[in-house]
């Protein structure tokens, strides 16, 4: 009966811990998920290709009273990783040589390296083709340029006014927009004294 | 007449024979008496003295004209959620109470136009390069700069004294809808459409003068901070154009009316570091859930 009752034991034990490591596994997904659309949140673009454009600091931290943490020569190629505030964090081959994995450089003083995206390669495009039976805004899709000569060929559609017009948003609407997005208007001048 | 300049001499001479021109010509469209209408103001014709409502018919104008290029995207939610952001922009600038509207144009052109009294466009091209709200009120925060400050009133004004203005351009698109159906106005629709569109192209290929452009990016990125996005979203989408080849021609005509992206990065150096403590947001999840 001993045995017995201390192999019931065993297998409620067992389980307990089946269901706390569950429970834990559980809450840390969570907790990475919630963390990373934080980050998200918080964060521009990841993973761009750049070039600096002058030498430039790079810096521990994201600011400008940060301390240095060496420097980027001009014209050195950049994997972008992400942005906050007007910083990028980087990384270079020069830098993994070193040992140091990463740091803060002032987003003005890099290039994005070009890249032929905007072809139905962005999320916005293939994001606009999964719902709508719209054709894409690509050329390919025969969605139609804007230039020097339609402007000179064009007439007036007062239909597509109407249709505009039919779009606006009330003052009020634009406020609840803005609250539900958590934005908060403040104090910062448009045009400087 | 010793104090007035040589071009003002003109202009007053100009205005005269353009006054007593219409007077004779008693120029009627729908309703409205245009010889009459230029008898009450020289001034309007000047386009020194436009008002709120001329302004607003005259961006009604132009936008016909943009519209007629290229018509709206055919997707309510996203040129409503494009309302939205706008609007939310246009309460945080100097002109909150103009009738603002924006619109999504259908164009592979990678661009965004204003108009006067409130009107502001951005290609599905343009949109289909952002990844987030801020990047999308990034665009419209300098075209709405370009309204508050007057910048294509101010353009006209300059033309005004080249003749190519005229006193049609602020007369209601509606009047001239009203017309259509008779035939004897049908010269006087096919000369407003003429000048309207003229004047459209003077705008829109011609383009501002550069420091206009460098005044709405410095004002549109901190009415982009003023409103509670991230400012730094600004720099973002400048420097994605300056990623695309210049020999794009979905850029063609965005290259020929404004600075080089790189130079007006250059520009923003100044902003950026007054700027460094903006905590604003970027909202991407918002974005992305409106255009899928």
């Amino acid at each position: 009966m001993m045995s017995l009752s201390g192999c019931y034991h065993f297998k409620v034990f067992i389980k307990a811990i089946l269901v706390f490591s569950i429970v834990l596994f559980t809450m840390g997904v969570n907790t990475g998920l919630a963390f990373e659309m934080k980050l998200i949140e918080e964060t521009a673009s990841t993973s761009r290709l750049g070039q600096v454009i002058k030498k430039s600091a790079l810096l521990r931290q994201p600011s400008y009273q940060s301390e240095s943490a060496g420097s980027v020569a001009a014209k050195e190629n950049i994997n972008i990783q992400k942005r906050k505030s007007a910083w990028y964090l980087i990384s270079t081959e020069e830098m993994a040589k070193k040992g140091q994995m990463s740091g803060w450089i002032n987003m003005l003083n890099v290039r994005f390296i070009a890249t032929a995206k905007r072809e139905g390669e962005l999320g916005a495009a293939s994001l606009f083709s999964s719902v709508t039976n719209d054709s894409l805004p690509t050329v390919s899709t025969g969605v139609r340029g804007f230039d020097e000569n339609d402007l000179k060929n064009a007439k007036a559609d007062l239909k597509q006014l109407i249709l505009l017009n039919t779009y606006t948003v009330s003052t009020g609407a634009a406020a609840r927009f803005a609250k539900q997005g958590k934005l908060l208007a403040n104090t910062t001048k448009v045009k400087e004294d | 007449m010793k104090n007035l300049s040589s071009p003002a001499y003109l202009l007053l001479i100009l205005s005269c024979f353009l006054f007593v021109a219409c007077q004779s010509t008693s120029l009627k469209i729908g309703n409205l008496d245009v010889g009459k209408l230029v008898g009450q103001g020289v001034k309007v014709f000047n386009a020194h003295n436009i008002d709120e409502a001329q302004e607003i018919q005259f961006g009604e104008n132009m936008s016909a004209v943009l519209l007629g290029v290229r018509p709206l995207y055919e997707n309510r939610d996203i040129n409503i959620y494009v309302n939205n952001v706008g609007m939310w922009l246009a309460q945080n600038s100097s002109r909150p109470n103009l009738p603002w509207q924006f619109g999504v144009i259908k164009s592979s052109a990678i661009n965004a136009f204003a108009a006067p009294g409130g009107f502001v466009f951005i290609t599905s091209g343009m949109l289909m390069q952002l990844e987030n709200e801020a990047q999308l009120a990034a665009v419209l925060a300098h075209e709405i700069s370009h309204i508050t400050e007057k910048h294509h009133l101010n353009a006209i004004k300059e033309e005004a004294s080249r003749s190519a203005v005229t006193e049609t351009l602020f007369i209601s698109a509606q009047a001239y809808q009203d017309n259509t159906n008779g035939s004897s106005k049908e010269q006087e629709y096919r000369t407003w459409a003429k000048k309207v569109t003229g004047m459209a192209q003077e705008l829109y290929v011609k383009g501002l003068n550069k420091e206009d452009e460098f005044m709405a990016d410095e004002y549109g990125i901190r009415l982009l901070a003023r409103s509670g996005y991230d400012a730094f979203a600004y720099i973002d989408n400048l420097q994605i154009l300056a990623s695309i080849s210049a020999d794009d021609s979905a850029l063609a005509l965005l290259y020929k009316t404004h600075p080089t992206p790189q130079k007006r990065l250059e520009a923003l150096v100044e902003q950026v570091h007054k700027l460094a403590n903006n905590k604003g947001l970027l909202l991407n999840k918002r974005f992305v859930n409106v255009m899928k």
